[in-house]
């Protein structure tokens, strides 16, 4: 048994170096000068460079390889001075666990790894001994680093356990990040020497200290400028022997967002579009994004959600018509692969439940979309249905000269609303009225029909917002005016596409 | 439907809150040129007319300032001999203040007894409006400029400014003011 296994490793050894008999000789040389620095036996494989391969996957090989190489056997307890046990298989079942009970339907996915400071400085020493103690095999050729061992090894494990691919552009993120608090300050003496490239800004934050300045990169680079013999002097020749393993943290796992779109009705009033809470108190029990939101978070199994429509309506203005054009995004969904029938389940279940709120046409969209709602609600015209009452009531003359001017269409300069002023620039905006129809009910009390420019305030309109909105209905009629109920009727935007039943 | 037409600015107790302020006494008695013995003072038969200010809030907190029922300008009985408002003329670190921006920042800082604005009338009386309420200047109404007549004809759409103030506190916005009079 044992020999067969030490022939797969010299092939093994043979294919990757194109290796003659003496350079087996030499690699075991390596390997032995290699096991006496006390390194874990992933490590030995990668600084004798051997290429990621089956032979890293799993622990019996190789300590039949160290059998064969005669190396001493390592104790279980002691941590590798390289790559801090970070290369230990456990990680690579514990990210693989993490990922399957999340139960994500993504086909494939990418794996980002980020390592302590320290390794890069006992990598860089061990570059160093390999320098000097060993014979090179193949010059040139970079042996594999820890952090793509890390990835190599995660992967792999996801891929077996998963049934995902490796998809570097994946909208599915793995990400593994281990610390070391043992080693945290080793590269301290790259900041503190002469002539050091690195600059750190020490700060207080909330009442705790926070330095910046010494990310990876800025070490990396830093460790590249200083000179072999200092390195040595201040750090070692050889990673340095340690007590504690590097910990993983908790993987993290993140994937693009699902977007899906529709038009919501609101047939009642005191529903605002997304949740009111000020000073911890709901101002509205309901909001459209909740009514909408809760069912689709709880379909994909999102995170969160987020809704987003071609303009707003005020809470106490309804929203007839077709409905207005939405899409909410549902962050981080473990399910994206819905189908069109279970979405339009949520769309039936609203009318069933008799809910104020409704959607239309609501169906998964793509990103793109996304920006034809947002940009519709400056450039489309809406078309509203207001209660009004007037002072007195308006003589018939008086009614005609205004639905004269309506009909021609009206250009409003609007100041922003007082009700808005503390929120919004100070600015006065032209708007347009496209048609402007007053019709009479009983008494005081008058139907009137507007369309206009997005962006209007059509209360505003109506009372005048103190003469700040001008011409404004009031104005036009010669008294006071005001506006008891507002409908918007229709929302013109061919998005979402019309689905039907 | 009467009530309706003798009160037709009702409605607007459906936007804001109203308020009142006047200059303290003893503020007024500083600008007025004549000099007056204490003694003189207690023999006046006729309280000085306290020129009030409305204070409308809207639910924001932003307030309107501006001329109320109750001042001199708008007594109707005192009409002949106040005149019509000949002109408003505006502070100069209010004119040349710039509100700009959402965050509106360098705004000016009003406080309740900061100078506004002066009106004169035909006559020749003038009266100072102040702040009222401590804040930012948010607006002054240009439309008085041209346009100051405005003030007795309509004194809604006559208001003189609109303060944010730094707090959601009613009772510090108000602090220099009273809830009627």
């Amino acid at each position: 048994m044992a020999s067969t296994e030490t022939s797969t490793f010299e092939d093994m050894v043979r294919s990757a170096h194109g290796a003659s008999d003496s350079n087996l000789d030499t690699i075991r040389a390596n390997a032995k000068k290699l096991a006496e620095t006390g390194i874990c036996n992933i490590c030995i494989l990668r600084l004798i460079d051997v290429p990621h391969g089956p032979v890293y996957l799993t622990q019996s090989p190789i300590s039949t390889i160290r059998s064969s190489l005669d190396l001493p056997i390592l104790s279980a307890t002691s941590t590798c001075p390289l790559c801090l046990g970070i290369l230990d298989h456990a990680h690579s079942f514990q990210v693989a666990e993490g990922y399957k009970a999340q139960t994500y339907d993504a086909d494939d996915l990418s794996v980002s790894i980020e390592l302590p400071k320290s390794i890069y400085v006992r990598e860089h020493a061990m570059s160093l001994f390999a320098k000097c103690s060993l014979t090179a095999v193949n010059s040139g050729h970079r042996y594999p680093d820890i952090k793509d061992t890390a990835k190599y090894l995660i992967s792999h494990q996801l891929v077996d356990s998963c049934s995902v691919q490796i998809n570097n552009d994946s909208e599915m993120r793995v990400e593994v990040s281990f610390s070391h608090d043992e080693s945290a300050n080793e590269h301290q003496f790259l900041i503190e020497r002469s002539g050091s490239s690195i600059r750190t800004k020490t700060f207080r934050k909330r009442g705790v200290m926070h330095t910046t300045g010494d990310s990876k990169d800025a070490v990396v680079a830093e460790l590249g400028r200083c000179p072999d013999d200092e390195f040595i002097a201040r750090f070692g020749n050889l990673p340095p022997a340690i007590a504690t393993a590097a910990v993983l943290d908790s993987p993290v796992f993140k994937r693009s967002s699902i977007y899906f779109g529709g038009r919501y009705l609101k047939l009642e009033r005191n529903i605002s579009q997304t949740p009111f809470i000020v000073e911890n108190k709901r101002v509205t029990e309901l909001s459209v994004a909740e009514v909408i939101g809760d069912p689709l978070k709880a379909l994909v199994r999102s995170d969160e959600y987020n809704l987003v429509g071609s303009g707003r309506e005020d809470a106490d203005v309804r929203m007839l018509g077709d409905g207005r054009p939405f899409y909410v995004e549902c962050m981080n969904p473990r399910t994206k692969k819905v189908l069109q029938m279970d979405v339009a389940k949520i769309e039936q279940q609203l009318v069933a439940a008799g809910s104020p709120v409704l959607v239309r046409h609501l169906q998964a969209i793509t990103t793109n979309d996304t920006a034809i709602i947002k940009e519709s609600s400056d450039s489309k015209t809406k078309l509203y249905c207001a209660l009004v009452w007037f002072a007195k009531p308006l003589s018939s003359e008086k009614l005609d000269e205004i639905n004269g001017r309506g009909k021609q269409g009206i250009v409003l300069q609007q100041k922003t609303p007082i009700r808005v002023l503390h929120r919004r620039a100070p600015l006065t905006r032209p708007k347009k009225l496209l048609a402007l129809e007053v019709i009479p009910l009983e008494g005081c009390f008058y139907k009137v029909r507007i369309e206009s420019e997005a962006g209007t305030y059509i209360k505003e309109f109506v009372h005048g917002d103190i003469g700040r909105t001008t011409p404004s209905l009031a104005e036009m009629a010669g008294v006071a005016a005001d506006i008891l109920e507002l409908d918007v009727e229709n929302v013109s935007l061919d998005f979402p596409p019309t689905l039907t039943s | 439907m009467s009530s309706q037409e003798a009160h037709p600015e009702r409605y607007l107790e459906r936007y804001f809150s109203q308020s009142y302020y006047a200059a303290p006494i003893a503020a007024k008695r500083k600008h007025t040129d004549d000099v007056q013995d204490e003694s003189e003072q207690s023999e006046d038969t006729e309280p000085i007319p306290r020129e009030w200010q409305y204070v409308r809030m809207a639910p924001n907190k932003l307030c309107v300032i501006g001329i109320a029922d109750e001042h001199p300008l708008l007594d109707r009985l005192k009409r002949a001999e106040i005149g019509q408002i000949a002109s408003v003329e505006y502070a100069d670190n209010v004119k040349g203040s710039v509100i700009k921006g959402k965050a509106k920042k360098n705004s000016l800082r009003i406080a309740p007894e900061t100078k506004l604005c002066t009106i004169t009338t035909t006559t020749g009386k003038s009266f100072v409006v102040r702040g009222a309420v401590r804040g930012l200047l948010m607006e002054w109404n240009t439309r008085l400029e041209t346009d100051p007549g405005l003030i007795q004809r309509d004194p809604s759409q006559g208001f003189l400014a609109i303060i944010k103030p730094p707090t959601d506190d009613d009772t510090k916005i108000l602090s220099a003011c009273t809830a009627s009079i």
